[in-house]
């Protein structure tokens, strides 16, 4: 593992957007259950 | 191509993850606008999310520049691709943006991390599937 615990508390603290728009924060994502979070390079 | 083709791979594999309890949870980067077409072109069913501001993925150190577009890897991503009819339509969102995978397990402790090195290279599924179990 190369990344820490405090680097994902941060990552918390950020949103991102569903298709209406809404903010969701990152951290809500992860808080019931172990979550893999994708990051693709583009919608394309 | 490339991208939806490791979203399609994913999708194969929801039930396996359903069992274990773990969510899927798949974030592009381009306009909200873009998330439906991409849901119906890659048939995915989890969550699906944007960071157009790209704040996610500059925090992860993912990488942002044009050598990362380049390498044999990509090439041989992209025939595979193509190959297997995954044709890139054109791109929604940043161009030059890498990609990669967090597993964060309920406490907000990460159990796996892959940065993308270059279009086309992705963490490996099993690894993922290894890191949820």
């Amino acid at each position: 593992m190369n990344i820490e615990k405090q680097l994902i508390q941060e990552l918390g603290k950020l949103t991102v957007q569903d298709y209406e728009h809404k903010e969701i924060p990152l951290a809500s994502l992860w808080e019931k259950q172990k979550t893999v979070l994708i990051f693709v390079r583009h919608f394309g | 191509m490339i991208c939806r083709r490791q979203v399609v791979d994913i999708q194969s594999q929801m039930d396996t993850f359903k069992k274990m309890n773990v969510r899927i949870v798949v974030i592009g980067n381009g306009s909200p606008n873009f998330i439906e077409g991409f849901r119906n072109d890659t048939g995915y069913t989890g969550d699906l999310f944007t960071d157009p501001s790209l704040k996610s993925y500059q925090l992860l150190n993912f990488r942002n520049s044009v050598t990362s577009l380049l390498g044999f890897k990509t090439i041989k991503s992209a025939l595979h691709a193509i190959s297997t009819g995954y044709l890139q339509k054109g791109i929604q969102g940043d161009a030059l943006q890498q990609g990669g995978v967090v597993v964060i397990d309920s406490d907000g402790e990460p159990v796996y991390f892959y940065a993308d090195s270059e279009a086309g290279n992705h963490a490996s599924l099993n690894e993922i599937i290894q890191a949820c179990t």
